[in-house]
């Protein structure tokens, strides 16, 4: 009984969570956010899931390796310093230029956002990795 | 050539990339294990080539997204630079022989990766210029080396439980002395108003002239004590040491021993000397006084114990002491002694650590009271083991011999003749507890050497090239130091007059 | 007028925290403290709410957002170690 209520409320929150992981992320330059919280939120969402209906049962339908995400997030996060290194400055360093988009007007976009996605995916990986083998155990 | 600027930055980076290319390259182990070795020869090569560039041209500095001193600046004077070659040697080292130590199993899913972050977070710590990154890196190093202390060995020796009970206790002590470290950073820079380490030296110089230091300054530096000392396993904080390096794998024993601590040590100087400068005269008495203490403690536990690995962990608490004396005493041949004591205690140290794991690896079990006479089956690893005892208890030809006459020769044409005394003494107790546990495992009467025959294996070429290959070292140090002293009274002078530094990071400033 | 109105809310608030580490002190089973500990995660998001109105600020939003999505999270993780004994 308990564990219906939990269920339906679940299907309904971690769609909504995982939009604000996406959301704090890429507002994340000039605003509070960043990769990190972003990153710990989608854990959230993914761990409310693993706890609701069960990990075996989430295995059938959902079951990514963790510790891929881990490992391209940080060749993504390095490459974004060596590929400044590559264009003649020192490491990471950043450049921004402003977009014209239809609906939203003029938006900024700053090359950090590559390092940012790459720290989300770390973070990502690192957590629910750790989540899966703990609950395996 | 331009790429070569980079040099400093790409002992940091390299090892990251190298990380994240371990993980995914997990279903090729043989790629794996090949690409781990040559990323560590080529990190070896960087090293030499930046402490050339140090030693030619001074102190090198690097801002980090170009953002100057408001930003992170990785700087390489003579002291880092010698510690990242350290921990390069011992790091390429530790690897070759760990490549047919650790289990198949263990090497596949997380090993080479971790390890690769350990080399990231110790090249990190030792080449930033700032504090706050430097505390960061102290994560790195505890989270990376936590995770390599429970990986399996071939031969299974250490129960699961041990090995939980010892990364237990590691990571709460260490995570209470982080909790330290971030109070103490956070009162410094409320008090100074920044985090880089040569812009704290300059406004503690004016605050210093113009009279205005905050008392409350000295419970920092307090604090600042305890942390690197917690790291270092210094008298009152040693706890965590003789849980933790005898469980671990051997090859990550030799580097927890060799390295790890040492960044303790890094550490102390750094906000010692460097942003402290001249104003701590009052702490000399207890520097050395927790010197001797840990001495004294180290040396006399590791006499009566029966745990071939426990007897040399004991050991690593006692030699730091000596390091410690050394840094405390402040006068330039006192700290170039501390320096040479440092780098000989982590070579010997870690081939010690992995000479008694070429024993395990053979006979089975860690016990000495159950081994004896091995010397007659193992002719050579009885050799490699006189040749480390005689390195750590100071008899001639080693290096240890260098590195103890030179220290206590300093102590002594400094006047302190009551501590010089007191370890003079003490390193008689190593001298006596390491000649009587080779004793007991190479000599005696022969015992039933062979435990459980199907956990025995053989030492392989590379576990036993790496042991050669560190007597070597021992060998040419201790017959001729000149170099090695001339060096390390250059790093001395340039850690006693922090002008230096401050001149490369932010030009045009007086003390 | 309305700005004493939001001391006094402010203050209300932060003294209705006082019986919650009552009773997570007190509390005999595990259930009390977790009730506690989630009403305390409850007021707080309320408190940052009317502290972003008080200083004319949009950050603190996303501070509340985060609190209360961990808080609901975190009580629901040892509901389930309650009842089942097993978290995942």
């Amino acid at each position: 009984m308990t564990t219906l209520i939990t269920q339906t409320i679940a299907k309904v929150v971690v769609p909504l969570c995982v939009f604000l992981s996406i959301s704090l992320l890429l507002t994340g330059h000039d605003q509070p956010g960043g990769g990190f919280i972003g990153g710990v939120m989608f854990a959230t969402a993914i761990s409310l899931l693993y706890i609701s209906f069960g990990l075996d049962d989430s295995k059938k339908f959902f079951n990514p390796d963790w510790s891929l995400y881990f490992g391209f997030g940080l060749l993504l996060a390095t490459a974004a310093g060596i590929g400044s290194i590559i264009a003649g400055y020192n490491l990471l360093r950043t450049d921004y230029t402003y977009l014209q988009l239809p609906l939203f007007g003029e938006v900024e976009l700053s090359s950090a956002i590559v390092f940012d996605i790459g720290v989300y995916l770390v973070v990502i990986g690192g957590l629910l990795f750790i989540f899966k083998k703990m609950g395996e155990d | 050539m331009n790429i070569l600027e980079h040099t400093i930055v790409f002992m940091i980076a390299i090892p990251f990339l190298v990380a994240s290319l371990m993980i995914l390259t997990r279903p090729f182990p043989e790629i794996q294990k090949k690409l781990n070795v040559l990323v560590s020869i080529v990190l070896l090569i960087l090293s030499v080539y930046l402490f050339s560039q140090v030693w030619q041209n001074g102190i090198i500095a690097y801002d980090i997204g170009d953002w100057g001193k408001y930003g992170i600046v990785l700087v390489a004077d003579l002291l880092s630079a010698s510690m990242v070659l350290l921990s390069s040697i011992i790091t390429f080292l530790a690897l070759l022989f760990s490549l047919d130590y650790i289990d198949d199993k263990s090497q596949n899913t997380t090993y080479h990766s971790l390890y690769n972050l350990l080399i990231a977070g110790l090249n990190g710590t030792f080449l930033t210029g700032d504090l706050f990154n430097l505390f960061v890196f102290f994560e790195i190093l505890l989270i990376a080396s936590c995770g390599l202390l429970i990986a399996n060995e071939k031969v299974e020796i250490t129960p699961s439980s041990h090995k939980m009970e010892a990364v237990y206790k590691y990571l709460i002590l260490n995570i209470i002395a982080t909790l330290f470290m971030l109070v103490a950073i956070a009162s410094l820079y409320g008090t100074l108003g920044t985090l880089n380490m040569a812009d704290m030296a300059l406004r503690i110089g004016y605050m210093n002239e113009n009279g205005t230091l905050p008392w409350h300054l000295i419970p920092t530096a307090l604090l600042f004590i305890v942390v690197f000392g917690n790291k270092a396993a210094i008298f009152p904080l040693h706890f965590w040491l003789p849980d933790a390096h005898p469980t671990a794998p051997s090859p990550i024993s030799a580097i927890l021993s060799g390295i790890l601590i040492k960044v303790g040590a890094y550490g102390f100087i750094r906000f010692y000397y460097l942003i402290f400068e001249g104003n701590l005269e009052i702490f000399q008495p207890i520097i050395i006084f927790l010197g001797l203490a840990t001495i004294i403690i180290g040396s006399i536990s590791a006499v009566g114990q029966d745990d071939i690995k426990k007897v040399l962990a004991y050991h690593s608490i006692g030699q730091i002491g000596y390091v410690f004396i050394g840094i405390g005493m402040g006068t330039v041949y006192a700290l170039a002694a501390a320096l040479i004591y440092l780098i000989n205690h982590a070579i010997s140290k870690s081939m010690l650590f992995l000479v008694s794991g070429c024993i395990v690896h053979k006979i089975g079990t860690r016990d000495m009271r159950k081994i004896g006479g091995l010397s007659s089956t193992e002719p050579f690893l009885g050799l490699m083991f006189l040749v480390g005892i005689m390195s750590i208890s100071g008899l001639p030809p080693t290096s240890g011999f260098i590195a103890k006459f030179v220290l206590f020769d300093a102590g002594i044409s400094g006047g302190f003749y009551i501590p010089i005394l007191i370890a003079v003494i003490f390193s008689l107790f190593t001298l006596f507890s390491m000649f009587k546990s080779w004793q007991r495992i190479f000599w005696g009467e022969i015992k039933d050497n062979i435990f459980e025959k199907e956990n025995i294996h053989q030492n392989s070429k590379t576990m036993l090239s790496s042991l050669v290959i560190m007597t070597v070292i021992i060998f040419v140090i201790g017959l001729y130091a000149e170099p090695l002293i001339a060096i390390t009274l250059e790093t001395a002078e340039q850690i006693l007059d922090p002008q230096l530094y401050i001149d490369a990071i932010i030009p045009g400033e007086v003390r | 007028m309305s700005s004493i109105l939001l001391s006094f809310a402010l203050t209300f608030m932060a003294f209705t925290l006082v019986p919650c580490i009552y009773r997570l002190i007190k509390g005999p089973t595990l259930s009390d403290r977790v009730v506690a500990l989630d009403a305390m995660a409850m007021v707080i998001v309320v408190i940052l709410g009317v502290y972003s109105y008080v200083r004319d600020s949009v950050f603190f939003m996303d501070v509340a957002l985060v609190l209360a999505i961990i808080a609901f999270v975190g009580t629901i993780a040892i509901a389930k170690y309650i009842d089942k004994g097993v978290v995942f």
